[in-house]
């Protein structure tokens, strides 16, 4: 992890010598901290890091909403709050492959698995403290975990249902006690979750924004506008949802475990909302701003290639797009159907859509490149089929397509797809009609907003037939995104909330699922080519057409250096330097 | 009369008939054939429309392009060298494509859209539903306003009351809000009218949103011109005559309110296609892949730093024929409107 880290430095020349010198210090902070040693006492009183200071300049089109780090989902409010908030576990704050699994936090150790799955205990470490100089405690975190649910937060049922006591918090969130669930012992600090059933995910769920840990006194409702008391390096100290948001440094920050919450580099960071991404280039062209929350828009790309490459940070997400095929409703009831389509797709004018080959990847699989057991394979493509995969996509196979549509008999049957209002997603619709006219079909678009459009396709009611969305992972995780998306489990009839948009169920591959889930607490690697072997099995069933898969464009100011991307956290602000 | 008669018929020398004046139509024609702005900007309807119509031939016949069908992977022929459609950036890290610029052939003459369409082709096809779409709301919204209006006019009372508040209520809306309000709503999910459905992609539901918008901008002034025909005294002797009020409207009122609706009918046309385009280009007037000027517009938005001209080129088509319009339809105000000849000419 150390060589990663070094690595990266190495592309800076200036930085590569200041950085063996600061690695020297974190790792030293590293091993005190990791045998339990008081980290406030222990460490050097905040000596400025070098290349530290100066404001950072923060530009987005709009503000990511509400504040509380327990309800937030928008990925600007996440991104932000990564240097404010800190979860138990954390993924590790640099990349690379060593970026995986989740490293321990604000504890001292990342737990083991006990009684198969169904205990995790954890010892907090010491010295930390809030922003407003409050003593982190174990109370602090067992009230955290019961204001997830008090709030009702997005994920308290996905993510955290399997506490001992979630399902009666889940019910009736205002009286949450979470009895049972998370004992607390403030002499030896410790922290002991009871699951009731086995998360093969509750590790990557400790290390989730939403477990953020906050003040037992924060109150039991969103917070909105004002934001709580962090145990970051950063403490938000404005905020204007129409406006701006201001960050300054922590004063109580003391860096406990660098890979988990290294400090920071800016002094202050300030974010200004309302510019068009068009403008917000141009902004940062002119050395305005230092950062800008959007991709950069497609027809800006050449310029930006020719004459910014320098300032440009492209990086893999697992962030793809894909058409939910219904498989409850004619014609995509019919699986030679959903393969015709997933044959005759073009997945390069895809790809060209966002950009071209530099900025997006040809997607026929379900696992997206860089989550937990990809395994690249391609069933539909020119040449290929489920049981002889290619290794990767070529070219649609128009003529296999053809012939399934009328093998299956659903011939010149109307298709609707429902998409988001989007440019991109307008030509990728456009895209689709055309292919699915092209074997056979009678197809039209039906574009509405992207918020309305998400809840509308998930509803049985709307009777959607094919749904145009993307998806982007929380976490890494093969299950969490293959469970998540076509288990039995997450289909919700009738309810704006049913990510499993195609309503695919099938009983082999729910169990498949399930032995796949269980190995991951005992058996990481096994597991890991079970969930593969599920991407396979669902493949062969077609419930979706992945389409493609994209990396974001970034672009920085000239005096912005010291970037690291993470898959989890994107570009650590904190770690921009102002030079 | 007799003696008239008898002096008449004793001289008998033929007297030719007096030439009969010529009636206010012709008039108003042999005025607007005079106005040279009027005849040119007839003209450039007039080639306007012909070259929309002739789209099929252009797309089939001499481009040789399906401008409904996405090409982003495609190619073209040009002097004898395969060119992509789209074309790779020239840059370090090989970010982005943009797709072929005006080629100066018959193929992509204005380049292509970001769906690597004939941006040239998509021009005429969308030129035809952009102005069908406005002539057709121009006429259903003067029909619409001409009985509104008619009818509050002449009837007065309550009908007049009820029409004229109900007018006073549309007008308070912005026409565009209201506009967007229902084409929201009959776009997600098309328009059911008992037994009937129109599909949300049907051109009649545009033509109809736009019609209905504007009907309180037609039939106030129809309303004024009513009012004052029907103190009128041919309307007054008409009435003592006992003739039907029906006939009254029919053959006194209406004939002499149609130099108005003439009038209004350009400027109502340029007001729809303005209101098509805006509708269009926010996604809830024509739909995809049918095209208009709005539409064109809109799928050039994200390309108006490198190919402006797909933006470019619908824009200036919706401003020559909004500004032809506009020029017609003072026209035909300075040929068939009454007073304003009386003032000018006093």
């Amino acid at each position: 992890m150390g060589k990663e880290y070094g690595s990266r430095l190495g592309a800076h020349g200036r930085i590569r010598r200041v950085g063996k010198t600061t690695l020297c210090a974190i790792m030293s902070i590293m091993l005190l901290a990791s045998n339990g040693v008081d980290v406030a006492s222990a460490a050097p009183a905040s000596a400025p890091l070098p290349h530290s200071g100066g404001t950072l300049r923060l530009t987005a089109q709009s503000s990511g909403g509400t504040l509380d780090p327990q309800v937030a989902y928008m990925s600007l409010t996440r991104q932000i709050e990564t240097p404010v908030y800190d979860t138990l576990l954390a993924y590790p704050k640099f990349s690379g492959p060593g970026a995986l699994p989740v490293i321990a936090n604000l504890v001292e150790q990342v737990p083991t698995p006990e009684e198969g799955g169904l205990t995790y205990r954890l010892t907090l470490r010491k010295g930390i403290r809030f922003s407003n100089g409050q003593a982190l405690g174990v109370e602090d975190v067992a009230a955290s975990f019961r204001r997830v649910f008090k709030v009702g937060s997005p994920t308290a049922g996905p993510y955290y249902s399997h506490i001992v006591g979630a399902d009666a918090c889940l019910k009736d969130p205002a009286h949450c006690t979470l009895t049972g669930g998370v004992e607390t012992d403030a002499t030896t600090r410790s922290v002991v979750f009871h699951l009731s059933t086995p998360d093969p995910d509750f590790l990557e769920h400790l290390a989730w924004g939403h477990a953020a840990i906050l003040p037992a006194s924060t109150p039991a409702h969103d917070m909105g506008n004002s934001a709580p008391p962090g145990t970051g390096p950063y403490r938000i100290t404005a905020y204007d949802p129409t406006q701006y948001l201001e960050m300054e440094r922590n004063p109580y920050f003391q860096e406990w475990a660098h890979e988990a919450q290294p400090a920071g580099y800016p002094d202050h960071i300030r974010l200004t909302f309302g510019l068009e991404p068009e403008s917000e280039v141009t902004a940062i062209e002119n050395n305005q701003y230092d950062w800008m929350y959007e991709d950069v828009p497609l027809d800006r790309l050449g310029e930006v290639g020719s004459h910014y490459a320098a300032q440009v940070q492209l990086y893999t997400l697992l962030l793809y797009y894909y058409a939910a095929l219904n498989t409850t409703l004619p014609p995509f009831n019919s699986l030679k159907a959903r393969q015709a389509l997933n044959y005759a797709v073009n997945r390069h004018a895809m790809v060209i859509y966002h950009g071209g080959p530099a900025v997006a990847v040809p997607l026929c699989q379900l696992l997206p490149e860089g989550a937990p057991a990809h395994q690249s394979s391609c069933a539909y493509t020119k040449g290929a089929s489920p049981e002889h995969p290619a290794a990767r996509w070529q070219a649609p196979d128009l003529e296999t397509a053809r012939r399934l549509v009328r093998e299956s008999g659903t011939a010149g049957q109307k298709v609707t797809i429902v998409a988001p209002l989007d440019g991109r997603y307008g030509s990728m619709a456009m895209e689709l009609r055309s292919t699915l006219a092209a074997i056979g079909y009678d197809a039209v678009v039906r574009s509405m907003t992207q918020t309305v459009q998400f809840p509308y396709v998930q509803n049985s009611d709307n009777h959607v037939q094919v749904a145009l969305t993307g998806w982007q992972a929380d976490y890494p995780s093969a299950g969490g995104i293959l469970h998540t998306l076509y288990s039995c489990e997450s289909i919700h009839p009738h309810s704006d909330n049913s990510l499993n948009m195609s309503a695919f169920c099938d009983p082999a591959i729910e169990d498949q699922m399930q032995h796949a889930a269980a190995l991951a607490l005992t058996d990481k690697p096994a597991s890991a080519q079970a969930w593969a072997a599920v991407d396979r099995a669902l493949m062969a069933q077609a419930p979706a057409v992945p389409l493609v898969q994209i990396k974001r464009v970034t672009l920085l100011s000239k005096r912005a250096r010291n970037v690291i991307v993470t898959l989890n956290d994107e570009i650590l602000l904190s770690q921009l330097q102002i030079q | 009369m007799t003696a008239d008669c008898s002096s008449a018929s004793g001289t008998g020398v033929p007297v030719p008939a007096p030439a009969r004046p010529a009636g206010p139509w012709r008039k108003a024609g042999r005025t607007l054939l005079r106005n040279r702005s009027a005849m040119a900007a007839l003209g450039v309807l007039v080639c306007m429309t012909i070259a929309c119509l002739l789209a099929p031939l252009y797309a089939h016949d001499v481009a040789r392009v399906d401008p409904f069908t996405s090409n982003v992977a495609g190619s073209i022929m040009l002097d004898g060298h395969e060119v992509d459609i789209m074309q790779p950036n020239d840059n370090p890290l090989h970010l982005g494509l943009s797709p072929i610029g005006p080629t100066g052939h018959a193929a992509y003459l204005l380049g292509a859209d970001s769906q690597g369409r004939d941006v040239a082709a998509r021009l005429l096809y969308g030129g035809r539903n952009s102005l069908l779409i406005s002539a057709c709301a121009a006429v259903l919204c003067l029909l619409l306003a001409a009985t509104a209006g008619i009818a509050a006019g002449f009837f007065g009372g309550l009908v007049d009351t009820v029409l004229s508040r109900l007018m006073d209520i549309m007008w308070a809306v912005p026409v565009y809000l209201f506009a967007i309000s229902l084409s929201i709503v009959t776009v997600s999910q098309g328009l059911k009218l008992g037994p009937f459905v129109i599909e949300a992609d049907n051109l009649l539901i545009p033509i109809v949103i736009i019609a209905l918008v504007y009907v309180p901008y037609a039939a106030r002034p129809i309303r004024g011109r009513v009012l004052a025909l029907r103190q009128a005294e041919f309307v007054t002797a008409a009435r003592c005559l006992g003739v039907p009020r029906w006939r009254i409207v029919l053959f006194d009122i209406l004939p002499n309110v149609m130099t108005t609706l003439v009038v209004l009918g350009p400027l109502l046309m340029a007001l729809a296609l303005l209101a098509e385009s805006a509708l269009s280009f926010l996604s809830i007037g024509v739909q995809a892949p049918a095209a208009s000027w709005g539409t064109i517009i809109q799928d050039g938005e994200g390309l108006i730093y490198t190919r402006p001209m797909v933006a470019v080129a619908p824009g200036l088509a919706i401003v020559i024929v909004v500004l032809a319009l506009n020029i017609l339809g003072d026209g035909l105000r300075d040929a068939l409107d009454v007073r304003d000849a009386a003032r000018r000419s006093s």
